[in-house]
């Protein structure tokens, strides 16, 4: 068996040209290291997949980030179920005519699990099957972040195996059958290609050679546990993070209140919170060949390196002397005002487009992306930190997260 | 001997792409991630079959960097 360094042994990159030089070589892929020390281990997931079978596994579930599901996800289902969310928040107006929140993420959460659903293809009957995917949910990302933790984790993980099964049994194995059944109608001819659904189930089950070589088990299983997870997490970091920085930042630039309803705003925002605070600590990668870098550093084949990613979106030399610091306005040597926050290359994040939108090509082509959109009606509701209660960073762990993130809100 | 017209022509943003190389992946006839690590475009897109690539290549693209321009009158 190959000894494996522990994660802090590996070689850790924090500059960004190096950094991006590996996760654009075709001479690195990604290492399989992490993955069995996450709750549940998702073995064979897109993220964890090299070469063609990674490539196979993209193309079939690029489909279902096409510009109409996106924009279905976002208006049809993102919005009205925050303003919904925000609506029944309002029934508890204290005296100063304000309405307290006591946990920003878990709203934000809460919003997006809908809409995670119609991308993966769980059938959400009632409110009741919302609130109990919620739960699982949260509790899962918990599981998926153990592996960035400093503490013991073993009562998480325990906890977290407990829920994966509820979930497989509650809405992964139901939701698989009734479309195994759609698609055997549709092969019989009873079914219109049109009336089949569109989402992450069925496009696998259609496709059943991307699945096959990713290892073993039921891996639509575990696919739908990532895109579980990476489709709520990375929202659900990012906003918390940027309405944090933007509130602290408009005390000391009030000329830019003015500019919080505005969307091209709001996402350099989110941008910038997210180069600053990634949702990952740390990218790994194993060199597939002996390779020099651009800058003289070699790393032999099946060597391992850490990318930083923090401190590779804090290189001074791309963002300037100030890239510690929250700007929006910043105006970087690179367009990626993220950094490496969405990875590179060719595991560049899937869902990039479905977190801050896209703003390339034709405007009828654009979409505005979830993060900026829960920014939009935050701000509009008058979303402020609690000056008696600020929020709280957790210390247990190396991921920027918070322990507690109480909001008031003065116009709803 | 006229050669005949394009089915489209593709163009890479250079301020988003970056160079995941997806696209060269399915038409390497037409699209080439260079040495300063971003898409080129070597031609124009030539047949159906091409421009059925051409199009999912627009949709793999994570950072939507390739534009197609249908040239009117030839599809």
């Amino acid at each position: 068996m190959t000894h494996r360094p522990g994660l802090l042994d590996i070689t850790l990159i924090t500059s960004f040209a190096e950094a991006d030089e590996i996760l654009k070589s075709r001479n690195f892929m990604q290492d399989q290291m992490l993955e069995p020390s996450k709750a549940p281990n998702l073995q064979g997931n897109l993220n964890s997949l090299h070469g063609s079978a990674h490539f196979q596994r993209r193309r079939v579930e690029s489909g279902l980030f096409r510009r109409r599901s996106l924009v279905h996800y976002e208006e049809t289902i993102l919005v009205p179920e925050l303003r919904a969310t925000l609506r029944r928040l309002a029934d508890r107006k204290r005296r100063d005519g304000k309405v307290r929140a006591d946990d920003l993420p878990l709203l934000v959460r809460s919003a997006l699990v809908r809409a995670a659903s119609a991308l993966i293809g769980f059938d959400l009957e009632n409110d009741e099957a919302v609130e109990r995917l919620l739960a699982y949910s949260t509790t899962i990302a918990e599981g998926r972040d153990v592996v960035w933790a400093t503490t013991n984790q073993d009562d998480v993980v325990q906890r977290v195996h407990a829920t994966w099964q509820q979930l497989l049994d509650e809405y992964y194995r139901p939701a698989r059958a009734r479309r195994e059944k759609l698609l055997a109608e549709h092969a019989a001819g009873m079914l219109q290609e049109s009336l089949l659904p569109n989402d992450l189930i069925t496009v696998l089950l259609r496709n059943p050679d991307s699945i096959a070589g990713g290892g073993t088990g039921d891996l639509i299983a575990h696919e739908v546990g990532l895109f579980l997870t990476a489709s709520v997490n990375t929202t659900t970091v990012a906003t918390p993070k940027t309405i944090e920085a933007l509130l602290r930042w408009i005390e000391g630039h009030p000329d830019d209140r003015a500019r919080l309803a505005e969307e091209g705003f709001l996402r350099q925002a989110a941008q910038e919170a997210l180069r600053l605070d990634p949702t990952v600590p740390y990218l790994l990668r194993e060199a597939v060949a002996d390779t020099v870098l651009t800058g003289g550093r070699a790393v032999s084949r099946g060597g391992l390196v850490r990318i930083d990613i923090r401190a590779a979106n804090r290189d001074q030399t791309i963002f300037g002397t100030d890239a510690d610091q929250f700007d929006p306005h910043r105006q970087s040597k690179i367009p990626r005002r993220y950094g490496i926050s969405f990875g590179g290359g060719i595991h560049m994040c899937i869902g990039l487009e479905f977190t801050t939108g896209n703003q390339s090509g034709p405007e009828d082509e654009r979409t505005v992306g979830m993060v900026i959109h829960i920014l939009r009606e935050l701000f509009d509701a008058g979303i402020e930190l609690d000056p008696n209660d600020p929020p709280q960073i957790m210390s247990e762990t190396t991921q920027h997260k918070y322990s507690s993130f109480p909001v008031l809100f003065s116009r709803l | 001997v006229t050669t005949p017209p394009p089915y489209a022509i593709a163009r890479i943003d250079r301020n988003v792409c970056q160079g995941t190389g997806y696209c060269e992946q399915l038409l390497p006839q037409v699209f080439r991630v260079g040495s300063e690590g971003h898409a080129d475009v070597l031609r124009e897109v030539k047949s159906h079959e091409e421009l059925e690539l051409a199009r999912e290549a627009e949709d793999i693209c994570p950072t939507r960097a390739i534009l197609l321009r249908l040239e009117p009158g030839d599809l």
